[in-house]
């Protein structure tokens, strides 16, 4: 973002010279600044991960969610601004009442994710609103699809991935994901590298705490959005700990 | 009148022959003074629904069949839903209204796990909500054709075992019956459970419940032989259960007594 | 003249009918006869109560008032235009039943419609489901309607196998509606028939007179394959409007 588009900033309404809109950059700048988000495409299911930077040691930690239950089958993770996540859960919600209440059916990922990505990018055709500072993960299974994982990002711009990463360390953690046979890997073995690549991609901001939150859809969750139970996932940052251990001596301050 | 010749004229013609007694008056008038019929007649109904508390929770029974008018046309249809966590749904009445029914519950079991705030519905939540929804449609003279029986384990593992009914009247009971159980299965369920829940076990209930479900089947042409029984068991704490379990049963048919049919021989 | 002896031309169009959808090994057969009546007139005795709501995969049997099951497969067959555009994809057969559902609950009471959807999709195979009077949604294997089908209840209790060849289920289906033509006076015509399978839609005409009535073949006593109906000759291209 070399040229400061002096004037061609400050409105969604108006390209810059040379054929950019910088609010729907600046947009995706606040989510490059947030914590990071993650989702990755197992044998059977999908997997969403969160790092959670714990701002405040007197707030309530449960409240800080990002990760969120949108339907039965279909789970949404978001990086970037906290309360625009919150907005465009709130439209999710809606796509998937309102697809439900007509269809009597869930809806698929396929669809819900085009919706929605069509309202994000409303919000960057128009002088009177801001784009959303939010990229959010879609995961979701459908007896059509099976589990399938999307990414809608401020611009609109929305895709199906195997693996995908927003906010800050998204680098290290795409480095990483690469890095995995998705295919081959159980629901359980994906868990545990959600949070080493999470731990990896919080070298960037290593100053500061943070919680991790894993979701799942898998054979384990009967193909609904759940939370990770709590022993899987301890036994899995356990696991993720180990393998990272002879790069990188962590404190215990994972270990609550 | 028949439930077919009622579903013929189903403007003005609430059933006789039903579940429920019909209301005095299901009728609306629009502004232009002609009569605006809202409250329709039942027209797939089920028959009675059956249940009680027992020693380690609440029991729920009814036939799998749905009947229109006279005839049996649907022979193998779940007539109980769980609302989880803790809560099993029975009906007697209209299909069509309870399948509405049912995806209201499921909207509101969704709601509750989106807020993802550690808490969840239990019976006493279900019960109060399905009360408000059927008094609110009475008020429209548009009522759900539906008897509704709520049991299941509350949060502090306690029974809860109560009824609704078309016009959003509810109670709480030990033993619920419906439609014709009124009238044959409450009397043998409290002749069998009052003042002795805590000495019933799930194999005495069940039984219970089959007698009952046999003399209905004996004598209401409504009810049907293959029947289908839930319970909702509060939480074993000695075995370290933490959470109530619900199960619903696959369809049993009853064993019935037909011998001594050859004994009876001619009319006087 | 004796004016009030004349038939009441005035009553509603209605399919006093015989319709049935049944599931069998490859996918569904859907049939119905083809007498639409107003009172004691037949207003057309070539109708057509099969009714496609989605090119070679999903098809529904209308009974009940002509207008209303009309106007209510139109509306359906859009919504499925709609979803197949959306999920680029043919709609499941379960989507077209809900509509349906939908369209009948809500509008319950002022609707004279009991409706058979069938059809083939990928998730599930061949699918029916019956949406009768009232508005609610019942999966089956197998499902007849209309005012014949009291008529062909046992029939169908005791012939009808999930495992059915194509043929066997064919044969099963055309002996039900011959057999509530012959005592149903609001069924009658010809037959009507519609194979849905993965590989598509095939539909086929056949005259009542032209089915030998007696148990559907495959089953025991059944005569044996040779003996059955050829398709009925058309010179002219048989057209329904209703």
């Amino acid at each position: 973002m070399s040229s400061i588009g002096t004037g061609y900033d400050l409105s969604c309404t108006t390209y810059s010279p040379d054929g950019r809109v910088f609010q729907v950059e600046y947009a995706t700048k606040a989510v490059e600044n947030a914590s990071t988000v993650i989702g990755l495409r197992c044998k059977d299911g999908i997997i969403l991960g969160v790092e959670k930077l714990i701002v405040n040691k007197l707030a309530y930690a449960p409240a800080n969610k990002r990760i969120y239950h949108v339907g039965e089958n279909i789970g949404v993770a978001a990086a970037g601004l906290l309360a625009d996540a919150r907005a465009l859960v709130s439209r999710f919600r809606e796509e998937y009442d309102h697809f439900k209440e007509f269809n009597s059916t869930v809806i698929t990922g396929r669809v819900l994710c085009g919706r929605v990505a069509r309202f994000a990018h409303a919000y960057t055709l128009h002088s009177s609103v801001r784009p959303f500072g939010v990229t959010a993960l879609l995961a979701s299974h459908s007896k059509e699809n099976g589990p399938e994982l999307f990414m809608i990002e401020p611009s609109g711009v929305a895709m199906r991935y195997f693996a995908c990463a927003a906010g800050k360390g998204r680098q290290a953690a795409r480095t990483e994901l690469e890095k995995l046979d998705w295919m081959q890997l159980t629901a359980v073995e994906a868990v545990t590298h959600v949070i080493r690549i999470l731990h990896i991609a919080h070298e960037s901001n290593k100053e500061k705490p943070f919680d991790i939150d894993v979701s799942w859809i898998c054979e384990q969750s009967d193909y609904k959005h759940e939370f990770v139970p709590d022993h899987i996932f301890q036994e899995a940052q356990r696991a993720a700990l180990e393998a990272l251990q002879p790069e990188d001596d962590f404190d215990d301050e994972m270990e609550d | 009148m028949t439930l077919a010749s009622a579903a013929r004229q189903p403007t003005f013609a609430p059933s006789d022959s039903g579940a429920e007694k019909p209301m005095s008056a299901p009728v609306a008038f629009s502004r232009g003074g002609t009569p605006t019929a809202h409250a329709s007649s039942p027209i797939m109904t089920g028959a009675a629904v059956l249940a009680l508390k027992y020693k380690d929770g609440v029991m729920i029974a009814c036939d799998n069949h749905l009947m229109f008018g006279s005839m049996d046309k649907f022979r193998n249809v779940e007539r109980l839903i769980t609302v989880e966590p803790a809560t099993i749904v029975g009906f007697s009445g209209d299909y069509a209204d309870f399948q509405y029914i049912k995806s209201l519950l499921d909207d509101l079991v969704l709601k509750e796990r989106t807020c993802d705030d550690g808490h969840s519905l239990s019976p006493r939540h279900v019960f109060e909500y399905l009360a408000s929804m059927m008094y609110h449609r009475r008020n429209k003279f548009d009522p759900l054709w539906n008897t509704l029986v709520v049991a299941g384990v509350d949060t502090q593992g306690k029974s809860f075992l109560g009824q609704v009914d078309l016009r959003g009247g509810s109670y709480q009971a030990d033993t619920v019956t419906t439609g014709f159980g009124n009238y044959l299965g409450q009397p043998l369920l409290r002749e069998a459970v009052e003042g002795k829940i805590d000495s019933i076990d799930e194999e005495a209930a069940k039984e219970i419940m089959k007698d009952a479900l046999k003399v209905l089947f004996y004598r209401n042409t409504q009810a049907a032989n293959t029947v289908q029984i839930g319970v909702v068991r509060r939480p074993d704490a000695q075995a370290g259960e933490t959470k109530p379990t619900i199960q619903i049963d696959e369809p049993i048919t009853l064993d019935t007594e037909w011998g001594f049919a050859q004994m009876v021989v001619g009319y006087r | 003249m004796v004016f009030h002896q004349l038939p009441d031309f005035g009553q509603a169009v209605s399919l006093g009918t015989t319709i049935m959808a049944v599931k069998f090994k490859d996918g569904v057969i859907l049939a119905a006869d083809s007498r639409t009546s107003s009172g004691s007139y037949i207003v057309n005795r070539v109708a057509d109560k099969l009714t496609e709501l989605y090119p070679d995969s999903i098809y529904c049997c209308r009974s009940g008032s002509a207008a209303d099951t009309q106007a209510i497969a139109d509306i359906i067959r859009y919504y499925l235009q709609v979803h197949a555009a959306e999920h680029d994809a043919p709609p499941p057969v379960e989507i077209a039943a809900n509509l349906f559902h939908k369209v009948c609950y809500s509008n319950r009471g002022m609707l004279s419609a009991g409706l058979i959807v069938a059809g083939w999709d990928k998730a599930s195979g061949g699918a029916v489901y019956n949406i009768p009077q009232g508005g609610s949604v019942h999966q089956l294997d197998i499902s007849i309607g209309g005012s014949g089908s009291i008529f062909i209840y046992g029939y169908c209790d005791e012939f009808y196998r999930p495992d059915m060849s194509k043929e066997e289920c064919l044969d099963f289906c055309r002996k039900a509606v011959a057999l509530a033509i012959s005592r149903d006076g609001s069924s009658g015509g010809v037959i009507r028939t519609c194979v849905i399978t993965e590989a598509g839609a095939e539909r086929d005409v056949i005259p009542f007179y032209e089915v030998k009535i007696g148990p559907p073949m495959g089953a025991p006593g059944a005569a044996p394959a040779a003996a059955e109906a050829a398709p009925m000759q058309t010179d002219v291209e048989v057209h329904s409007d209703n």
